[in-house]
C-alpha cells in the first residue's frame, strides 16, 4: 500500500506539467471566448438601444444569452474535448513513455522491490484521479463562466440556469458528470474497467510486440463483445424483454466479469510475459 | 551463487538462446563475452525477469526470483534507469524511497569518488557521467549481487579507468558481479570467471587464473581458440 | 612502500607475477625486514588486478613464511634472515638458468663469457 501511494504520488507528478497546460489552455479558451461573447452580446443590445428600442422590444428580437449557449461553442467544446483527449492519449503514452527515449525507466519501475501490480494501479489511478479532476475542473470553470455573463450582461436579457441544469442538457458534460450519483458512480466505474482493458492490451501489445497488436485488438474487441452483451441481448430477446434497470445490472455484472478477468491477465503478463 | 539452466529463448524466428548455463559465485567477478547479438545483454534481462525465458531456470541463492529478491540483486544496464528530468538528488531519493537496502552513505561517497555533484541534472550530464550515476544507482545498494550490461561500452577512457577502480574498491567486496562485454581488455586482471558465448549457447567457462596457470594462456588466447576455429 | 606499476603478463598467473614481485623486493632490501605490506585491498587497487588474486599471491607468500599477519594488523615481510636468503639464492638460481640456457645456444665457452659479465656487472652498478 505505501508503495502504491509512492508510487501514485510519482505518477502523477510526472503528468503534473501537462495537466496543468491542459488547465491553462481550458481556462484562456473557455474564459475568453465566454468574455469575448458577452461583449458581443452586450454590443448588439447597445445597437438596439441606440437605435431607440426599448427592453422589450429587444427581448423579442434577441434571444436571451446564458450559460447554455455559452456550452453549444467550439471554444467551450473545443478545450473540453482536447482535455479529454489528452486524458485518453496519456492512457497510452502514461506506459510507453517508460519504453521509448534513452532513459528506459522501466527497467526501474519492474525491478522495485515491490509487487509490479502496484505500478499498474498506480498508473490506473494516475489516470482515473487526472480524469476526475479534468471534470471537476470544468464544472468549475463554468461557474466562474456563469459569473462572468451575470457580470457583463443585464439580468433582464440572460436565461439564467443553475449549474446542474446545464450539466443536464449537455450530453457530454451529462455523460462525464451526471447529476444523479447512482449513474455518476456507474460512468466511473465503467470508465475504470474501459481504462483497465487499454491497459492490458497495452500490456499485450509490449509482451508480444508486432503480433501482439493483433491480440491487443482482439482483447479490446472481446472485452466489448462482453460487456455490451446484456445489450446485445436486449435485441436477440426480442425488446422490452428486460427493464432498463435490469440492463444496467447486467451491463455492470458483465463489466465486472471484464475488469477481474482483465485485472488478472495483466498482473499475468507484467509478472511473466513483459519485456523491457 | 547464480544459477541460469539451459535457459532458451527466441525474437520471433530467431533463436537468441539455444540453452544457455552457467553459475556466477559471491565473491567473485563472472565475465560474459561474446560478440554484440550474442545474446549477453539478454541473459541479464532474463536473470532480473525483465524478459521471458522460453525454458530453462535460473536460481538466486537456491530460489526463484521475487519481488524481494530486488533487494538482493541490482541491474546496472547501459542506460542510465532513471528520469532524464531528474537531478542526482532526485534520483537518489527515489532509490531511498523504494529500497531499504538503499545505503545514501555509500552513494554519497560514490558521488564524491566520481567528482559529481548532486544538484546536477541527469540529462545535463555527459555519456561517461551518466554512465556513472547509473553506476552508483546500483553500487549504493547494499546487494549481494550485481549485473552490469557493457559498463566500459562508448565512454571516455577517464570515465572507464574511474569505473574499473570500481572493481578492486570495497564496493565490490564479497559480492557477486556479473558482467557482460565484448572487449575484454579494459578488465582482464580483473575478471574471476570468463564465460564465452557464442551462438546462443556457452561455449566454455573457465576460470582465468587456471587458465593461465595451467595452460599458459592468457583469455585473449582462449577467445582465439574459441571463437577461430 | 611505494608500489611502482608492475607490467603484468597476461598469460602467466597474476597472483605468480605478484609473488615474484615480492620476491625481488624481498631479495633486493626494497622492502627491508620487518617493513609493513599494502592491504590486499590497496594492492589491488594499485595494480588494477583482482583482490581475490591478491589474497591468494599473499596467502601463498604466507605459507612459504615471506610474510607473516598476526590478527587484525597489517601484514609484514618477515625478519627470517634464513628465508630472505633463501628467496635470493633461487632467483638467483632461476636467472642463472635463464642466462645460461640462452648462452648454451650461442655455444660460447664459459671462459669466454665470465670477463664480459664482469664488465657488464661493474658498468652496470656504475650505471645506478
Amino acid at each position: 500500500m505505501k508503495s502504491f501511494l509512492k508510487l501514485l504520488n510519482f505518477e502523477f507528478n510526472r503528468f503534473f506539467k501537462l495537466y496543468i497546460g491542459i488547465f491553462v489552455c481550458m481556462f484562456i479558451f473557455q474564459i475568453g471566448g465566454t468574455i469575448v461573447s458577452s461583449l458581443l452580446y452586450k454590443k448588439q443590445i447597445n445597437k438596439l438601444v441606440n437605435q431607440g428600442a426599448g427592453q422589450n422590444t429587444i427581448t423579442e428580437q434577441l434571444e436571451p444569452f446564458g450559460l447554455l449557449d455559452v456550452t453549444y461553442s467550439l471554444y467551450f467544446l473545443g478545450p473540453l474535448f482536447i482535455g479529454l483527449i489528452s486524458i485518453l492519449f496519456y492512457t497510452f503514452f502514461i506506459w510507453y513513455r517508460d519504453w521509448i527515449g534513452k532513459n528506459t525507466f522501466i527497467y526501474r519501475l519492474l525491478t522495485l522491490p515491490t509487487s509490479r501490480m502496484n505500478v499498474f494501479y498506480a498508473k490506473l489511478a494516475t489516470i482515473f484521479i487526472t480524469g476526475l479532476g479534468l471534470m471537476a475542473f470544468q464544472l468549475f470553470l463554468m461557474a466562474i463562466q456563469s459569473k462572468v455573463i451575470a457580470f457583463i450582461i443585464p439580468k433582464v436579457y440572460r436565461s439564467d440556469l443553475d449549474l446542474m441544469s446545464v450539466v443536464y442538457h449537455l450530453d457530454i458534460t451529462y455523460m462525464l458528470l451526471p447529476t444523479d450519483v447512482t449513474e455518476f458512480i456507474f460512468y466511473q466505474y465503467i470508465g475504470i474497467v474501459v481504462t483497465v482493458v487499454f491497459f492490458t492490451s497495452i500490456l499485450i501489445e509490449r509482451s508480444y510486440r508486432m503480433i501482439g497488436n493483433v491480440y491487443a485488438l482482439l482483447n479490446i474487441g472481446i472485452a466489448c463483445l462482453i460487456m455490451l452483451a446484456p445489450l446485445w441481448s436486449a435485441t436477440f430477446f426480442g425488446y422490452n424483454y428486460l427493464y432498463g434497470k435490469e440492463v444496467i445490472l447486467l451491463v455492470l455484472l458483465s463489466s465486472s466479469i471484464v475488469l477481474i478477468l482483465s485485472l488478472v491477465f495483466s498482473h499475468y503478463l507484467i509478472n511473466k510475459k513483459v519485456t523491457v | 551463487m547464480i544459477e541460469v539452466k539451459n535457459i532458451k529463448k527466441s525474437y520471433g524466428k530467431k533463436q537468441v538462446l539455444n540453452g544457455v548455463s552457467f553459475t556466477a559465485d559471491k565473491g567473485e567477478i563472472t565475465c560474459l563475452v561474446g560478440i554484440n547479438g550474442s545474446g549477453k545483454t539478454t541473459i541479464l534481462n532474463a536473470i532480473m525477469n525483465l524478459t521471458p525465458i522460453k525454458s530453462g531456470e535460473i536460481l538466486i541463492d537456491g530460489a526463484e526470483l521475487t519481488k524481494k529478491t530486488y533487494e538482493k540483486i541490482a541491474y546496472i544496464p547501459d542506460t542510465i534507469t532513471m528520469l532524464s528530468s531528474m537531478r542526482i538528488e532526485d534520483a537518489f531519493l527515489f532509490m531511498q524511497d523504494y529500497y531499504t537496502a538503499w545505503n545514501e552513505k555509500r552513494a554519497e561517497d560514490l558521488l564524491t569518488f566520481f567528482k559529481l555533484t548532486k544538484d546536477e541534472k541527469i540529462q545535463h550530464l555527459s555519456k561517461g557521467n551518466k554512465a556513472k550515476v547509473n553506476m552508483i544507482l546500483g553500487l549504493a545498494l547494499d546487494v549481494d549481487y550485481i549485473l552490469m550490461d557493457e559498463p566500459f561500452s562508448g565512454i571516455d577512457i577517464f570515465s572507464r579507468e574511474q569505473i574499473a577502480d570500481v572493481f578492486t574498491s570495497h564496493l565490490i567486496e564479497d559480492r557477486g558481479v556479473i558482467i557482460t562485454t565484448h572487449e575484454i581488455q579494459d578488465i582482464e586482471h580483473l575478471i574471476d570467471q570468463v564465460v564465452l558465448l557464442d551462438d546462443g549457447i556457452v561455449v566454455k567457462q573457465f576460470n582465468a587464473e587456471t587458465v593461465r596457470e595451467e595452460e599458459g594462456k592468457s583469455i585473449i588466447d582462449v577467445m582465439r581458440e574459441v571463437y577461430r576455429p | 612502500m611505494s608500489i611502482l606499476r608492475m607490467e603484468l603478463n597476461s598469460r602467466e598467473p597474476v597472483y605468480i607475477q605478484v609473488i615474484r614481485y615480492f620476491k625481488e623486493r624481498i631479495a633486493s632490501g626494497v622492502l627491508e625486514p620487518g617493513t609493513e605490506i599494502p592491504s590486499r585491498r590497496e594492492l589491488a587497487n594499485t595494480l588494477k588486478i583482482n583482490p581475490n588474486t591478491v589474497q591468494r599471491a599473499y596467502k601463498e607468500m604466507e605459507e612459504l613464511g615471506l610474510i607473516h599477519t598476526e590478527g587484525n594488523l597489517p601484514s609484514k615481510v618477515t625478519t627470517n634472515e634464513t628465508i630472505i636468503q633463501e628467496v635470493k639464492d633461487a632467483l638467483l638460481q632461476d636467472a642463472i638458468i635463464s642466462f645460461v640456457s640462452t648462452i648454451e645456444t650461442l655455444q660460447i665457452p664459459l671462459n669466454e663469457v665470465i670477463p664480459m659479465l664482469e664488465t657488464h656487472y661493474e658498468g652496470g652498478e656504475k650505471d645506478d
